[in-house]
């Protein structure tokens, strides 16, 4: 706990460093976010009858997304794993006696996204002002971020036995991401199995509306326990992959 | 006049040849464009099954996703010119062009263009392929390929040019990026990337013709898939007088930000 609110102090100190850049990012992200709400916006306007979802429903599925990716910045080196594995930065995390995972997992945090969740909580409650729903949201959130980190865990601890994991890892969370954003329901077939295993999208767009608006509690156990079994698998890839590693020679400065 | 384009000519091709070798690397990285596609396919057979349309917005199901791989293929290509500007002014590289017997703005034009024609040819054989393998193929009138080849030519010169008008913004700030955001952003909306302008409401799709954008992507992804001459004819026309006005706006903002240029060292 003190390693990590060490880190907080440092990672927020280096936040007020550079706030306009930080700024400049939360902007472009929320810009983002709001050209796509349009266009959901319009589609339910121009197709008010397409499916009992609504356009609130693909709110709260972007607001769920974007409050689990501000949480999983707090790990933000999840994102940066195969790159730190293939360019000689794990050692520094090797030698010092704290677990390497969760040192070098919270080593870097991007802030900055806290205060979007902040923004993306905020609409969430002026959209819908009960309290159940504001507190299903915040533990879908949770349970989101969990089963997102630990789908970057996994692909990024094949960096230990994959050169181009950094590469599949990047496509196949875009892929995630991407599936995330849309609702379940234009999936048909095969597809519908992706995106709740290979692909688990469907546990952060489907699953937090079925659980916020139809109050479907089951689903928060099966949403948990996936998100604690990819987690486990990411550990348990990485710590084999430790046993795996060979260090280079590589001389790296570092100065965070 | 035509002697001292060749030079331009010259930087854009040999641009485009350097660019080439990149092509395969290129299509292999072409995950996104896939999962966006499919995306697309499953999003829009979707609603036309359960709207019970055959014709949305103008567009049957083929013609919406055909449009949609162009438009996505236009958009993609795009390479970061208003970076590679803002560098050049940051770092005080503009200076050693002045000097230079070309025009900074042309300069940048074409080498960016060249290598986004390799990028836009590249990406879009990977999307004609997957549309083709998920709903098969299509082939449009051949008569049109020289007006698309033209007006597709046309809308990434606009756009290229409103991208280094952007970098040009380096003159008086320290990041182009959020001016770039805003208007990669508003391209991607009200330019008609991810959905035709035809289905906006009606403030929206005014608001959208008013704006440069759908020149850009709208128009020539819509030839594409409704071949039809005259409209090519008088969209070139459009693009023409759009990308003078551009390069006009360019040139101004160039020039005004010139006359602050301070350099130290050497």
């Amino acid at each position: 706990m003190g390693l990590f609110l060490g880190y907080l102090y440092i990672n927020a100190k280096g936040l007020l460093e550079y706030k306009v850049s930080s700024l400049i990012a939360l902007f472009g992200s929320l810009l983002n976010s709001a050209i796509w709400l349009v266009f959901w916006w319009v589609f339910f306007k121009r197709f008010p009858n397409i499916s009992e979802w609504q356009f609130v429903h693909l709110f709260t599925i972007w607001a769920v997304l974007n409050v689990a990716l501000a949480l999983v910045s707090v790990f933000y080196n999840v994102y940066k794993l195969p790159a730190i594995i293939n360019e000689g930065k794990l050692e520094y995390y090797l030698v010092r006696p704290k677990n390497a995972l969760f040192h070098l997992l919270v080593a870097r945090m991007q802030l900055i996204d806290l205060l979007e969740a902040a923004i993306w909580f905020i609409s969430f409650i002026i959209l819908k002002p009960e309290l159940p729903a504001i507190l299903l949201f915040l533990l879908m959130s949770v349970i989101s971020a969990a089963i997102i980190h630990g789908f970057l865990l996994i692909l990024g601890s094949l960096g230990f036995f994959l050169k181009s994991a950094d590469g599949i890892g990047t496509e196949l969370y875009n892929a995630l991401i991407t599936f995330s954003t849309y609702p379940n329901w234009i999936f048909q077939g095969a597809a519908k199995w992706i995106i709740f295993t290979v692909i688990p999208a469907g546990f952060i767009s489907y699953v937090p509306v079925q659980v916020i608006y139809n109050r479907a509690y089951l689903w928060i156990l099966g949403s948990l326990g996936f998100g604690i079994l990819l987690n486990v698998i990411g550990c348990v890839i990485f710590s084999r992959g430790l046993k795996y590693f060979e260090t280079g020679n590589t001389f790296v400065l570092r100065v965070d | 006049m035509l002697k001292s384009m060749d030079k331009y000519v010259a930087a854009a091709a040999l641009s485009a040849k350097n660019y080439l070798a990149y092509v395969s690397e290129m299509i292999f990285r072409s995950g996104f464009l896939v999962v966006i596609l499919f995306v697309f396919v499953n999003l829009w057979t979707v609603t036309y099954s359960r709207a019970g349309a055959e014709i949305i917005a103008g567009f049957d199901l083929r013609k919406m996703l055909w449009y949609l791989v162009f438009t996505e293929s236009i958009v993609i290509s795009r390479p970061r010119v208003h970076l590679k500007v803002e560098e050049d002014i940051r770092t005080g590289a503009v200076s050693y062009t002045l000097a230079r017997p070309y025009n900074y703005l042309l300069f940048q034009l074409s080498v960016s263009f060249g290598e986004r024609m390799v990028r836009f040819i590249s990406t879009l054989i990977v999307g004609y392929a997957v549309m083709t393998v998920m709903v098969g193929p299509y082939f449009p009138d051949l008569s049109i390929l020289p007006f698309l080849t033209v007006t597709v030519a046309l809308a990434m010169m606009a756009d290229l040019i409103g991208m280094i008008t952007i970098g040009f913004l380096a003159f008086w700030v320290e990041d182009v990026s959020p001016f770039f955001l805003v208007y990669s952003r508003l391209q991607m909306l009200l330019g008609g990337m991810i959905v035709p302008i035809t289905l906006f409401p009606h403030f929206l799709r005014k608001l959208s013709e008013w704006l440069p954008f759908r020149f850009m992507v709208y128009a020539p992804a819509k030839l594409f898939v409704n071949c039809d001459i005259y409209q090519a004819l008088s969209l070139m026309a459009e693009q023409i007088i759009l990308c003078v006005l551009l390069f006009l706006i360019g040139m101004s903002v160039y020039r005004m930000g010139v006359k602050r240029l301070d350099v130290n060292g050497g």
